[in-house]
Formats: C-alpha cells, sequence, structure tokens
C-alpha cells in the first residue's frame, strides 16, 4: 500500500466495462499503462462488468461503456472510450502535460 | 386481443394497429419537436400500468425524468403521478462533465435495463429521446451496431420498448438516424403537426408494423385533457356505413313541428342523422330549436353545438319566435356549446362536441352549422365528420345538422362541401320561394330514408309562437279561399310555386353535387401529397439500404484479407 497521490490525495477509480469487448480490453489495457507511471492510482481501482454485475451500471447511471468514473472527495468526471488517448485523463488527475 | 400485441390504450391506434403494438418488440415514435412523442409514450406505459397493473421502466435521455413526469401531470392518467414500483423512473442524465477518449459502446445502457427490469419485473420500456444518447456515439456505424445490439437484445429479453426520437431532416446524420430506427424497429409510429390555412393538425400514421396488418392512412390526433386522440376512421367514405349500429330503433323524435312529423313518416328516427340546408334566414336553426324542445319536453337532453354564435344571441333569436331556452338551460336538459369556425382544427371541434355529448348524456345533437366544419377546406374536415357521426351512432344520439347553402354566387365561399348529403337519413332543404308577388319560406323534404314522403313541400311560417306548416297547393281542385276567383288563383299561384319550388330543389342538387366533387377533388389532391411523402421515404430508406448493404459487403471483403487480427487487440 503506497502512499495517496499528491495531487489527488483520494481519488478512487472505478472501470465499467463490458466483458472482453475489444474496447473493454483496450481500455484495462490503457489503464494499466497510466498506473504504471501513477502507481498510486491503482490502490483504488475498481474494475466491474456490467455484464456480470449490471446493477452496478444502473447503480453508477452508466450508459456506455467502458465508463472510468473518477472521484476525488471534490468532484466526480467521466472518461468514455478505451483510453487510447491518456492525455486528457492525465491532464484531469492533475499531471502535467508531457 | 392476442398475447403477441398490447393494447396502448388509446383507442384510435389500438384500431389502426389492428389491436394494439407487438409484445416483445421494438417500437419507434417518431415526430418533431412538439409532435407528443413522449406524451404518446407515457401515456401507452401509463395504461399498460394502470390498466393491467403491469411494471414499467422510464429512462429519459434528454429532459430531466422529473420535467418529463410534470409535463404529463396535466393529463388524467398522470395527474396522480406514478408509486416508485409501478413506473421505475431512471435518471440517466448524459453527465457534463464528461469526456471522450476513444471507442465506446451502449452496453452499459443494456446492463443497466437488464439490471433494472430484472429487478422490478417490468416488461414495458420508454426510452425517450434515445436519439439524444446515440448523438453522442462518434461514428454513424457505431450508432448503427449499437442500436443493432440493443434491438437484438431487447427481442431476445421479450421486452417491449418504446423509442421516441425527433424526425429531422435538417441534418443529415440525423436522417440516417432516423432511418436506421426505422429499419431496425418493428413497428415505427410517425407524429407530424401538418399545417391547413392557420390552423395546426396532429397527425399519426403507422408507417411500419412488421408481420401484421394495419392500416398505414395518416390520422388526425387531438391532445385533451385525457392525452393523445386518434380519430381513426376506417375510410373517411366508408366509416359511416361501415359503423353503422347493427340494429336502429324505429322509435321516432318529434320534429316539434306540427304536420312534420307526417312528413317524416312519424318524426325523426332514433339515432338519425337528418340535415337542414338552406340559404341565410331560411329558418334552419328555429327547426333545430323546435325539436330541441320537443326532446327536452319528452325528459331528454340536446347538445347545441353553435358554431360563431354565442349562446345569449341563440336564446335571443330562439325567444323571439316562441321557442325559450332559458330554463332548459338552468335545468341542464340544453347545453350549448360555442365552437369558433376559424380557429381550431375540425378534429378538435368534434372531439369537444363529443365531450358535450358524453358530459350530458345527450339525446340529440345540433350542430349549426355543420358547414363551418365541412367548407373550411381544412385538412381532415371529412374524417373528423365521419368519426363524429360515426361516435354519435354507436350512442344512438339523433342528430340535427344544419347546413348553409346558398346562391351560384357564393359556392366557392359556403356550400356543403362533403358528402353529409349522402350520409344523412333525412335532408330537408329550406328556400325562399319568390312567385305571385310574395317571398315565402318553402321546406322540401329532399329525402327521407325508412319513408316514402320523399319530395314533398310545405309552405313554412314563422311567428312568435313558432314555426307553422301549411300545404303548399290545394290538393285535386279544393278550394282554399272558398270563392271560385280565389281558387283559380290559388291555383295559378301554386302552380307557380310549385315551379319555383322544383327549380330551388333541382339546384339544391346540383350545387350539392358540385360541391361533393369539389371535396373529392380536394380529398385527391391531399392523398397526392401524402403519397408523395411516402415515395420520398421510401426513396431513402431504399438509398439507405443499399448503402448500407454496400458497406456490408466491403466489410465482408475486407474482412477476407490475410492482414486482419480478430477483434481481440
Amino acid at each position: 500500500m503506497s502512499g495517496p497521490d499528491p495531487r489527488n490525495p483520494d481519488a478512487a477509480l472505478t472501470l465499467l466495462v463490458a466483458g472482453d469487448s475489444p474496447t473493454s480490453v483496450a481500455a484495462q489495457v490503457n489503464l494499466a499503462r497510466l498506473i504504471e507511471s501513477r502507481p498510486a492510482l491503482g490502490d483504488s481501482l475498481r474494475v466491474i462488468d456490467v455484464l456480470a454485475e449490471p446493477h452496478h451500471a444502473a447503480r453508477h447511471r452508466v450508459l456506455f461503456t467502458p465508463t472510468l468514473i473518477v472521484s476525488t472527495p471534490e468532484r466526480e468526471f467521466r472518461v468514455v472510450g478505451d483510453l487510447r488517448d491518456t492525455a486528457p485523463l492525465r491532464f484531469l488527475l492533475g499531471d502535467a502535460p508531457h | 386481443m392476442d398475447d403477441r400485441t398490447i393494447t396502448t390504450g388509446v383507442t384510435g391506434l389500438d384500431r389502426i394497429t389492428g389491436g394494439g403494438l407487438p409484445r416483445g418488440r421494438v417500437i419507434s415514435i417518431f415526430g418533431s419537436a412538439g409532435a407528443g412523442k413522449t406524451i404518446l409514450g407515457l401515456q401507452i406505459l401509463a395504461h399498460r400500468v394502470k390498466e393491467f397493473g403491469e411494471k414499467a421502466v422510464l429512462v429519459s435521455f434528454e429532459q430531466t425524468a422529473e420535467g418529463v413526469l410534470s409535463d404529463v401531470s396535466g393529463f388524467s392518467w398522470g395527474r396522480d403521478g406514478f408509486s416508485d414500483d409501478e413506473l421505475i423512473v431512471l435518471e440517466t442524465g448524459v453527465p457534463a462533465d464528461l469526456h471522450v477518449s476513444g471507442q465506446f459502446d451502449m452496453q452499459g445502457l443494456i446492463a443497466t435495463l437488464l439490471a433494472v427490469t430484472e429487478e422490478s419485473g417490468a416488461e414495458i420500456v420508454l426510452l425517450d429521446g434515445l436519439d439524444a444518447l446515440l448523438s453522442l456515439l462518434l461514428r454513424e456505424e457505431d450508432e448503427r451496431r449499437e442500436l443493432l445490439r440493443l434491438t437484438d437484445w431487447v427481442r431476445m429479453q421479450g421486452l417491449t420498448v418504446l423509442i421516441t426520437a425527433k424526425s429531422s431532416t435538417q441534418q443529415e446524420r440525423s436522417r440516417t438516424r432516423a432511418e436506421i430506427l426505422d429499419f431496425q424497429t418493428d413497428c415505427v409510429l410517425v407524429l407530424d403537426r401538418p399545417r391547413s390555412g392557420n390552423a395546426v393538425s396532429r397527425t399519426l400514421q403507422v408507417t411500419k408494423y412488421r408481420g401484421a396488418d394495419h392500416s398505414g392512412q395518416v390520422c388526425p390526433v387531438v391532445i385533451t385533457g385525457d392525452g393523445i386522440e386518434v380519430l381513426a376512421v376506417t375510410s373517411p367514405a366508408s366509416a359511416t356505413t361501415a359503423d353503422e349500429p347493427v340494429t336502429r330503433s324505429s322509435d321516432r323524435l318529434p320534429t316539434g313541428v306540427e304536420g312534420m312529423d307526417a312528413l317524416l313518416g312519424g318524426g325523426y328516427l332514433v339515432g338519425s342523422r337528418t340535415l337542414l340546408s338552406g340559404a341565410p334566414g331560411t329558418a334552419k336553426s328555429t327547426l333545430a330549436a323546435a325539436f330541441s324542445l320537443a326532446v327536452v319536453e319528452r325528459g331528454g337532453r340536446v347538445l347545441y353545438a353553435s358554431f360563431d354564435e354565442v349562446a345569449a344571441q341563440i336564446e335571443l333569436h330562439m325567444r323571439t319566435v316562441g321557442y325559450g331556452f332559458r330554463e332548459h338551460l338552468d335545468s341542464g336538459s340544453i347545453s350549448i356549446v360555442e365552437l369558433s369556425g376559424a380557429e381550431g382544427t375540425p378534429e378538435e371541434a368534434v372531439l369537444r362536441i363529443l365531450r358535450g355529448v358524453d358530459e350530458i348524456d345527450a339525446t340529440a345533437l345540433i350542430i349549426d352549422p355543420i358547414s363551418a366544419i365541412t367548407g373550411s377546406g381544412r385538412l381532415f374536415s371529412e374524417e373528423a365528420i365521419a368519426y363524429l357521426l360515426s361516435a354519435l351512432g354507436h350512442r344512438g344520439v339523433t342528430v340535427l345538422l344544419t347546413s348553409l347553402l346558398t346562391g351560384q354566387a357564393s359556392l366557392e365561399n359556403e356550400s356543403t362541401r362533403s358528402q353529409i348529403s349522402t350520409i344523412a337519413d333525412n335532408w330537408i332543404h329550406l328556400s325562399y320561394i319568390a312567385a305571385g308577388g310574395e317571398r315565402n319560406r318553402a321546406l322540401t323534404v329532399v329525402k327521407s330514408r325508412g319513408s316514402a314522403h320523399t319530395n314533398q313541400v310545405r309552405e313554412l311560417l314563422i311567428s312568435s309562437n313558432g314555426i307553422e306548416l301549411r300545404p303548399a297547393y290545394s290538393a285535386d281542385g279544393d278550394v282554399l279561399l272558398g270563392s271560385a276567383r280565389a281558387q283559380k288563383e290559388e291555383a295559378d299561384r301554386t302552380a307557380a310555386w310549385q315551379r319555383a319550388v322544383d327549380y330551388e330543389q333541382e339546384e339544391a342538387l346540383l350545387l350539392a353535387a358540385v360541391a361533393e366533387m369539389e371535396v373529392r377533388a380536394t380529398g385527391m389532391l391531399t392523398e397526392v401529397e401524402l403519397r408523395r411523402r411516402d415515395l420520398e421515404r421510401l426513396r431513402a430508406e431504399r438509398a439507405g439500404v443499399l448503402e448500407r448493404s454496400e458497406n456490408a459487403a466491403q466489410a465482408r471483403i475486407a474482412s477476407r484479407t490475410p492482414q486482419d487480427e480478430g477483434v481481440a487487440g
């Protein structure tokens, strides 16, 4: 268990995917790559398969898959898609653009 | 009703679809903004919930669900709201803070629907404003794929899903979207708001119903406090004969005018329709008033539908000729509904009339004059009247219709522009006859179904005691005035009078025939316009299908190429 991310102390990630559809697999791969550079995020990551647990889709009001929900105490934002472009996500997480 | 269809509770819609919408299928409701898509969708849900105890799900993509529900709270079926376990409302609200990175699909929606329907046992779902969600997808082919995914899943689950979507021809993408929806759903309802004159009608058309017979005619629609009502008549021309009640009463209602009952074989048959035609001032309304009072005196109730004349005017006018309405208006046995010929549509007018009839459970109905509708030149005037007469027929209401039938000069403006004369059981024509230096009113029974008494002519006199009918001429040389000279004079006068009457009657018949054909001509033009629209839609659809099969063919070719690595990458 590593310490909280200095910029997003309590950022929690929830990734909702649909089975092993191409976009769902791609999103997990791309997110894993991002987490490599920011290990702290990995601790709060939760992956939910809406095909196996559909009530999570209803509860989170997720209509599109994959959807990444990023919650911090201040706000919540969502990124839909296979996360092939991580720049917006990095930006939203408070990373300086590379 | 079989278990392959669900009734919608919208009587006219159930009728034109031959019993309702396909159960376990996907139904699209298209229309421009404000055409009533959401109202129709929710009204159907309300019907399923309230009448059958089914559970329903509402997912609103465009408005907040709160907003949707408050919009329908004005309708009788929406007033009491819905309990949480009969209507499950999903607050989807596409979040404002939504960022896109790469490809995505709509499995989240499917999972949500699965979770909610399995938990609640709901069988019917309304996806309101699905186009708003689809428009978030990046590419047209994504929309196509995701819709296919959704519709396939729905059919597999056996859910009945109503999808509302804006149909806009403005944008290429939304046109294609409508086309895809049209192609992939099992039943398509199109709502529209065509303009005619300064009135805007509402219409509903079932443009597609996979695997079932349906009527594709464009039906007028009216939105009232009870929601959407579809005025479905099998066809304007046949409606009145096809919908004839099976048994007709042989009871008769008095005409209220001495000597007139005999002319009609004993009075107006209960449930019959009588047309009173004539130029202005020929006592059409007065005859209607006499009849109204006669009905009331027998314990009946009368609805007097007046176009462009307010109740006070009618009452005053009737009083001057000895027909007092006041006490009956006060007691409620006569009720006057004031209508405007210039405002509103024919279908709105007939529904107001029908509502009035039901409110007082009327024995008889006067429409004064029906030519305010038939001569309006508005869209659906014939359909509206056919609908009204058919509904009245089922209720056994006796109907008196007055109609302005004026000289040739004004034929363009006001005439019996309809098939009323053929629909009516009795046709009584009123005219001014100028003969022997006098100008008198004459009453001719042009047609009287179920009695042999046609083509009888009477002189009609109006005094402060009401209407009086007199024989128009002396039969078999009967002495009228008591002296030979007077008899001769009278004979001459009545001969001239009779000729004038014959002439007048002939003219009325011709006027009606001309007017009738004009209506048919107008109807044909409308029909041409509608068919033209159908044609355009068909062509657009064909273009879409060709394009899709072209795309599919290319995709197949592409998939055969060796560099393909499957989808799991």
